[in-house]
């Protein structure tokens, strides 16, 4: 947390002699009243710089120390609010898009800095609960009238896919769930799992569309609406209770595909390690249990995650090495190995910097006096992240870049034969209810939050909320009169202009920036200058599709910025003209990157910069 | 950091050109409410980051969520209960019922609403499912906020 002394508690120096007492009373008093002011927390206004891409007007966001809000520009015409921890915004912008940030802090007391905060985060919640209404919407649409693609996407039993009916397969012989499927069953009463499924089966039968509740269909801006329990919410709830039911009874071995045992020594199992193991894996049992009983309308999913966990624990006890589950989403994104190679020594120190962080989090993990499932689930997931780079740099395949997370989700698609049951006629009402649901909040969501170059834009947006917190504090209030003052205050180089001056700065260095101050402090200047002032021989850089091709960086040239703009702007309209040739077969993709090159030139003939040139993978540091 | 008259108009343009990020997904990932130090960037970074500040965060997580809803006229338990699934998966807990952690950020969502007397015993009543330990921890986490 950003903390700095505010000049204001009075200076005192004791002394008891008695004429002077009631000054060091008067100074104790004193230090009362500034004591909770002693610290000031400072939020952080940031103007991320122009570049190719999205945002090549430049970007500003609003930061409370380790979470980073900002108003994005979605499809239909909305601006949103949405949180990014900052660790993540900064690898996005400064190190992948390559862009400097700049940073004027606004200290404010505890208080005030708590009422700022809770007022961007509600703001979050309440856009986000009203973007998921919609998504509902999709949701109930999808299973009343669905769409082929909507079985990959909306209608899934997640956790579902963590297993397989196939019992015959080549792992399953090394690890069996037999025993293990067979305590499970014995802690539950003989008849409980006939009872239970018969009660549910009986239950999915009844589950019709209901019309929504008023409430949930008006919104405002500083509401948060509930989301109603929606019919297809319900019925998949219940099958996936249903089909979790079904897996322990079969006793469904976990599919193969979907859990892995890295060789690495790191993942050899001690016997006082396999001791903490199996006290979690009987603390997970428990949970279970209760999970079967509980009020959860959600428990199905939750079940058969936990019950993957429990036999992939068994198969780690029982081999002395960990065997882990895959945690990444079903349609996380993935690389192809030909892009591997041309990154190689990325993704090896990427593999390098995850074994290093397993290793100190492996020695907290089993030094603690009990292990909880979230810490297990944060050493699963990184594990993930190592495996998937050990795997594709050494067969030769394809990694997923994103998507791994604390706990697995393998879902299936909906099986077509469990689609409910309705009469057409229910099915066209609740359908036609429905899209004017949708129709109607659509509406809504374009009139509460419109985006506008001008008027409604990420810099107008921060400042709008900040004077809605209505947070009494001066240094807010300077803040918003600064920017008032000034009509053009809607660009977010301007924005950041205005208010910088009286408050303290900072420079965030974009990753080549961080590369090229490196490189001059340990290697002969002019060779790094002519090694790196240009796309052909730089060290970092590689063309991606992100970009348009160019010849020269200019960010750092200022004097020879025309020139080194006109040589891109040959390259550009080069690689245009051979589009202009090429677009029956290509898609016009060549003349369009001729396009954009061009015009990311043009401003460089001007002494403006705007492309800085991104990278598509790096290891972050 | 004044700008130059000159370059005004090509700033302006620029600035025109394409203000703001954009996001062609309703549903990216700056739509999840992840914690901070759940961010791979961090764990990377700094691996000994201690887990009792990944708990802190969590609370807070769900301090904030349930906080919003309670400000709700109608409490519904099950669409209540999707949200905190959500974020407890994110977290890594799959049975968040029990969760020390949860429960906790439970009791401090309804200091921070202002609830006391018989409302506040109403609601931890129903959150806990009326079962005594974990009205036990709402109420630690209530007397710690």
């Amino acid at each position: 947390m950003t903390s700095s002394k505010i000049n204001g508690g009075a200076n005192c120096k004791a002394d008891f002699s008695p004429p002077k007492f009631a000054s060091l009373l008067l100074c104790l008093f004193l230090n009362l009243i500034y004591a909770q002011n002693l610290y000031a927390q400072a939020v952080n206004y940031l103007y991320i710089n122009a570049s190719e891409g999205t945002a090549s007007g430049g970007h500003t966001a609003l930061r409370f120390d380790a979470e980073t809000y900002h108003f994005q520009h979605y499809s239909g015409g909305i601006i949103r609010l949405v949180k990014q921890a900052s660790a993540d915004f900064d690898f996005q912008y400064r190190y992948l898009e390559n862009r400097t940030l700049y940073q004027s802090s606004i200290e404010l007391d505890p208080n005030q800095y708590a009422q700022l905060r809770d007022h961007f985060n509600l703001r979050f919640l309440q856009q986000k609960q009203q973007n998921t209404l919609l998504k509902e919407i999709q949701l109930n649409l999808a299973l009343l009238e669905p769409k082929p693609a909507d079985f990959n996407t909306l209608l899934m039993i997640r956790g579902a896919g963590l297993f397989t009916s196939k019992s015959n397969s080549s792992k399953t012989t090394t690890f069996d769930s037999q025993a293990m499927n067979a305590q499970i069953k014995h802690s539950l009463d003989p008849t409980f799992l006939k009872q239970k499924a018969l009660q549910l089966e009986q239950k999915l039968a009844t589950i019709k569309p209901q019309r929504w509740p008023e409430s949930a269909l008006h919104l405002s801006k500083n509401t948060f609406i509930s989301i109603p329990y929606s019919f297809a919410h319900h019925y998949i709830d219940t099958l996936s209770q249903l089909w979790f039911l079904q897996t322990l009874e079969n006793n469904a071995p976990l599919n193969e595909a979907h859990y892995f045992s890295p060789e690495h020594k790191l993942f050899l199992l001690s016997d006082a390690e396999i001791e903490k193991l199996t006290q979690l894996q009987n603390s997970l049992i428990a949970d279970l249990g209760n999970l079967l009983n509980s009020q959860r309308s959600d428990w199905g999913n939750a079940a058969l995650i936990l019950y993957a966990r429990i036999i992939s624990l068994s198969y780690s006890i029982s081999s002395g090495h960990w065997v882990l589950l895959d945690t990444y989403m079903n349609d996380s994104p993935s690389i192809a190995y030909a892009e591997i190679e041309n990154y190689e020594s990325v993704f090896k120190t990427q593999r390098q910097d995850a074994l290093s962080a397993m290793t100190e989090i492996k020695q907290q993990l089993f030094k603690q006096q009990t292990l909880t499932e979230k810490d297990y689930s944060h050493f699963e997931r990184l594990s993930n992240y190592y495996y998937e780079r050990e795997r594709g740099l050494n067969k030769q395949q394809e990694i997923r870049i994103s998507g791994e997370q604390r706990l697995p989700s393998k879902s299936i698609p909906l099986p077509e034969h469990l689609l409910p049951t309705l009469s057409p006629q229910a099915r066209d009402t609740a359908r036609t209810r429905l899209i004017g649901y949708q129709e109607s909040l659509t509406q809504q969501m374009q009139t509460l939050y419109p985006y506008h170059l001008f008027t409604h834009n990420c810099v107008t947006e921060i400042f709008t909320a900040i004077q809605n917190a209505q947070v009494d504090a001066e240094p807010l209030t300077n803040l918003l009169k600064l920017i008032k003052k000034d009509p053009a205050a809607f660009i977010p180089y301007l924005s950041f202009a205005d208010i910088a001056e009286p408050h303290k700065q900072q420079v965030l260095a974009s990753f080549r920036e961080q590369q090229l101050e490196q490189m001059y402090a340990q290697e002969n200047n002019l060779r790094v200058y002519l090694r790196e002032f240009n796309t052909l021989s730089a060290q970092d850089y590689k063309f991606n599709q992100l970009d348009a091709p160019f010849l020269f960086f200019t960010h750092d040239q200022v004097w020879s910025r025309p020139l080194l703009g006109s040589f891109n702007l040959i390259a550009a309209a080069s690689i245009g003209i051979y589009g202009g040739f090429t677009w029956p077969f290509d898609s016009g993709e060549n003349l369009k990157k001729g396009m954009v090159g061009i015009l990311m030139s043009l401003p460089e003939l001007a002494f403006f910069n705007i492309r800085k040139g991104s990278y598509k993978h790096l290891a972050p540091r | 950091m004044q700008i130059k008259s000159y370059l005004l108009p090509v700033v302006v343009v620029a600035g025109l050109a394409q203000g703001c990020s954009f996001s062609a997904s309703s549903g990216s990932s700056s739509d999840s409410s992840k914690s901070s130090s759940d961010s791979i960037i961090s764990i990377l970074s700094s691996p000994s980051s201690s887990s009792a500040d990944d708990d802190k965060e969590y609370q807070i997580q769900i301090m904030d969520y349930t906080t919003a809803y309670l400000s709700i006229a109608g409490f519904e338990r099950a669409a209540y209960a999707q949200g905190i699934s959500e974020i407890a998966t994110e977290a890594g807990i799959s049975h968040w019922e029990d969760d020390e952690n949860t429960l906790i950020g439970i009791g401090r969502a309804l200091k921070k609403a202002k609830l006391t007397g018989s409302v506040y015993e109403t609601y931890k009543k129903s959150l806990a499912d009326a079962k005594e330990s974990r009205m036990l921890i709402i109420q630690k986490g209530y007397d710690q906020q």
